[in-house]
Formats: C-alpha cells, sequence, structure tokens
C-alpha cells in the first residue's frame, strides 16, 4: 500500500505545482514508483510543467464516470520509467468529481504505486475539499509572505479539523541574502506562526522559470539550487535524515566578506 | 502522391509505432487508439446523469456571479438540423434548460442535412473550450493551446491551430485537418492519434498545411490550393457511393 500526500498552499501561485513534479520526479529517480494526479480541474498545469500536455487522451473525469479504465488514463512520464501522471480535466470545473469519487480513485491508486502525490488546486473550496478527501498526509507549500503565511495557517488548521496526519511545510522561494538584510520573514519566524514540522526550504531560483517553461522538473538538473532542495525534501519523504542546505553558500562572496567583518 | 510520406515501424515496441512525416519534421504516434465516438446533433445532451446533476450546480455558481462559460457550451449550437442517425442511447431528457452563454452565439451552423453540414466558430477557441459537432467544423480565428475541436467530418482553422483537433472522430479516414498555420498540440484523424517528437519544436507554420490518413500514418504536407477537390470531394463522393450501394 502506497502513501498518499496531498500538496496544498491555499493561496495560489506560491509553487504547489512546481513541487507536486519536482518532489514526483525526486521520488521517481530514487526508484519509487509514483503517480501524480492534478485535481486543479477546469486549469489543468501540472501536464503542462511536466512536459506531457501532448500526451492526454484521457483525464481524471474519464477515469470516475468510467468512460475509460484507469491505466488507459495515466501518462508514462517521458523521462522516467516509475514516473505516472494522471491529467486533470480542462473543460469542465471543480463540481465534476465528488469527494467519494477521489477516495475511491486514490485508494485504487495506492494499490499500485508507492506514492500517489495530489497536485491541488488553490482556493479552501470544493476542489480543496476534493484534493484531500483520499490523502492521508499533507505538504504545505508557502512562500515567505504574510498572505501566504496566513492562508497556510488556514489550510492547516482545515487539514487538522479534517483528521489529517500532522502536516508537513515546505518554504518555498526563499531568498537568504534578504532574509539576511532583515527584509524577508526568515525560517524560523514561520515555524513560529505554523507550529509544523519542516521539510523542506527551496531557494528562489530563475532556473525554476526555465525548467517550467521547459517541461523538465528542476529536480533533474544537478547544478539548480532548488533542484538539490527538492531531491532533499525527496529523500526526506523517504524518511532519510538530511541535513538542510547551507544558507551561507547562497549569499556570494560579498554576503559572506560582510559576515567576517560583522556587518551583516 | 506526395512525395514527402515517410512513415515505418519499430518493431522493437510493443505496439507498433507510425512516425509521420512532415518535410523533416515527424509527429510521433501516441501509443493508444482511439475508438470512434457517436457525435450528438446539438440540443441532445450527450453527458451521463452524474455530471447532469453536477450541472446544475454550476448553473447555479452562474446565475450567482457570471462566470466565463464552461464545458456545457460544447455541442450547444442552437436551432440546428438533426443529423441522420445521429441518436444515442444514453441521451438524457433535455428539460434540463441551461443558461444562454456568449458562446451560443459563436456559431452559426451552415450546408443542408446529412453529415455534411458545417459548423462555423467566429471566434477564437480559447483554453478549456470545445467544439463538438456532427459534421465539419470551420475556425475563423486560432485555436490555442487547451482548446479542443472535435468533428465527425472535415476540420479547417483559418489561423494558427495550437490545440487539440480530432476530425473523423466517428471513425472517417478520410477526414481531413487543414490550417493556415498547423501547430497542434495533439492531432487526431479517426482512430490515429498524433503528437509532435519531443526534442523538436513544433514545426510547420510557414505556410497552409493539410493533415490526413495514408497507409496507416497521419501526414502533414503543404496545401496544395485544388488538392482538396481529392481529398474533401473524394471522400464524400466514396461515402455517397457506398451509401447507394
Amino acid at each position: 500500500m502506497g502513501e498518499v500526500i496531498v500538496v496544498t498552499s491555499g493561496k495560489g501561485g506560491v509553487g504547489k505545482t512546481t513541487t507536486t513534479a519536482n518532489l514526483g520526479t525526486g521520488l521517481a529517480s530514487l526508484e519509487k514508483k509514483v503517480v501524480l494526479v492534478d485535481t486543479d480541474i477546469g486549469l489543468r498545469n501540472l501536464d503542462v510543467v511536466m512536459g506531457l500536455e501532448n500526451r492526454i487522451v484521457y483525464d481524471l473525469i474519464d477515469v470516475v464516470e468510467g468512460r475509460c479504465r484507469l491505466k488507459q488514463a495515466l501518462i508514462k512520464d517521458k523521462r522516467l520509467e516509475t514516473l505516472y501522471l494522471l491529467p486533470a480535466n480542462q473543460t469542465r470545473d471543480k463540481t465534476a468529481v465528488s469527494r467519494q469519487q477521489m477516495i475511491d480513485l486514490t485508494a485504487r491508486l495506492k494499490e499500485e504505486f508507492e506514492f500517489v502525490l495530489i497536485d491541488c488546486p488553490a482556493g479552501i473550496e470544493m476542489g480543496f475539499k476534493n484534493a484531500i478527501a483520499g490523502a492521508e498526509q499533507a505538504l504545505v507549500v508557502t512562500t515567505p509572505e504574510v498572505a501566504a503565511v496566513r492562508d497556510a495557517d488556514r489550510i492547516i488548521g482545515l487539514l487538522e479539523a479534517a483528521e489529517m496526519e500532522a502536516p508537513r511545510l515546505i518554504i518555498n522561494r526563499l531568498r537568504p541574502d534578504m532574509v539576511r538584510k532583515g527584509d524577508m520573514m526568515d525560517i524560523e519566524d514561520m515555524l513560529e506562526i505554523l507550529a509544523i514540522d519542516l521539510v523542506g526550504v527551496v531557494p528562489e531560483d530563475e532556473y525554476i522559470v526555465i525548467s517550467t517553461n521547459r517541461g523538465e522538473p528542476a529536480v533533474l538538473d544537478r547544478h539548480s539550487r532548488a533542484g538539490q532542495a527538492y531531491r532533499n525534501i525527496s529523500r526526506r519523504l523517504l524518511g532519510e535524515e538530511v541535513p538542510f542546505l547551507n544558507w551561507d553558500a547562497g549569499g556570494g562572496f560579498m554576503a559572506r566578506l560582510r559576515k567576517l567583518m560583522g556587518l551583516g | 502522391m506526395s512525395s514527402n510520406v515517410c512513415f515505418w515501424r519499430d518493431d522493437g515496441e510493443k505496439r507498433p509505432r507510425l512516425f509521420s512525416c512532415r518535410g523533416r519534421i515527424y509527429l510521433v504516434s501516441v501509443e493508444k487508439y482511439i475508438k470512434p465516438q457517436r457525435i450528438l446533433p446539438p440540443g441532445n445532451k450527450e453527458e451521463s446523469p452524474v455530471s447532469s446533476a453536477s450541472g446544475g450546480e454550476t448553473r447555479e455558481a452562474a446565475g450567482a456571479a457570471p462566470i466565463a462559460p464552461t464545458e456545457d457550451e460544447k455541442g450547444r449550437m442552437a436551432g440546428l438540423p438533426s443529423g441522420t442517425g445521429a441518436t444515442s442511447s444514453n441521451e438524457s431528457p433535455t428539460s434540463n434548460r441551461q443558461l444562454p452563454t456568449s458562446l451560443d452565439r459563436a456559431g452559426i451552423p451552415r450546408g443542408g442535412k446529412g453529415p455534411n453540414h458545417t459548423f462555423f466558430v467566429s471566434r477564437t477557441v480559447r483554453s478549456g473550450q470545445r467544439f463538438k459537432y456532427p459534421g465539419n467544423i470551420v475556425v475563423m480565428g486560432d485555436v490555442h493551446p487547451g482548446g479542443e475541436i472535435v468533428a465527425s467530418g472535415h476540420i479547417i482553422v483559418m489561423g494558427t491551430c495550437r490545440g487539440v483537433v480530432h476530425a473523423g472522430a466517428e471513425g472517417d479516414e478520410k477526414a481531413v485537418v487543414i490550417a493556415f498555420r498547423l501547430q497542434p498540440t495533439q492531432l487526431r484523424i479517426a482512430g490515429y492519434i498524433t503528437r509532435a517528437p519531443d526534442d523538436e519544436n513544433p514545426g510547420g507554420g510557414e505556410e497552409p498545411e493539410i493533415a490526413r490518413v495514408q497507409d496507416e500514418a497521419v501526414i502533414i504536407e503543404k496545401y496544395q490550393p485544388g488538392g482538396e477537390k481529392r481529398w474533401i470531394s473524394g471522400s464524400t463522393i466514396q461515402e455517397e457511393e457506398e451509401q447507394n450501394g
């Protein structure tokens, strides 16, 4: 039996889809059998980020409404053998699927896969409720902004009310240089507000924009710092103890020099 | 005949993989075969009871705050003559009246009775919009990625075609797709599904092109004025001959 993990955030644009794509690819590159489920019906993006848009024939709605078999709708990744995607439908909306249908679907998926990663839509309405319905664990993604942290807090409350296992936090798009100058919330501030376990910190990285547009997850790029962070999170999801990235290295020479001179 | 046709099978694969030629750009066929589907004439709702129930919720939401038209818009081109033989076993009562959307005015049906009438879409087909019609479809605009055109006959896109197009969706392998700029996400004709290869850009786009099925592969070639007589009228004539006996 596999683990069903929902990736959620409340606020839009903080990196749920990017995180889902990268963690799925990261886990699959560690030879786990992974399926990514896009539940953002009507505004699907995960297929584009994975570069699999042109392979879609059937989707999640076709599966739950019985127009095709589950195997027919699963799209095999073009890079990794053990990674699959179940795409969302683009012409319907969130009401096209019910909570019970999602529970049944995830139950079938976890029989075959070691990890079922669910990409949750933004918001707290029906799409969110459907996405968390079949999940056992949750990863909450936030960025170091007051609005994103506020929404993450709301989401954690809803997850706890839904009796989810303790949700874990991913801090995305952190800029260590700005944190050092005191212009950005730091990790401790966020952990104090949200009071949940941290599973990873992903630094801001230009390469994410490039890889997202190309449809190639950054986790496969050895030189991407965000990719390194996602590789570490993937290993932590497997229960390994992986030390957090050293942020000072990202600050550049001048920042280190300033710190040495006691100005940082 | 077209000189740039080339396709071959890779026997190492479980299923034969077909490659279709377009100059130096090859289309890769997806390892799935799509079954012929029945396209109902407008007015007949094809959705299963499950989705018509959820459709009701959509309408309420739309009444409270106008939302961009959703899936209900597909195949709802009112006032058309019923297509011949286009009936369905699972059609639900049409008492479920729908609010008019702007897409109702997006197209005009033209042509006579039978499978040869044509629906005109006089707007850009955007992501999430889907037009499905038992006949030909002509789009006077672009088809964006995420948009979908499904016709039992031919499809002509006057602008750039970047979405999913499915001609001959009821199984007619003689159906063609013509576009001024043909760069589809996925191109389907009857049961054939093709896409551009991963390692090359969509290609084409310099001149109008026509896609059709030949020798168990989809080929794309430059559209030759006058050539449509061969492919479009040819299939009609042949169909009529078949019908006549």
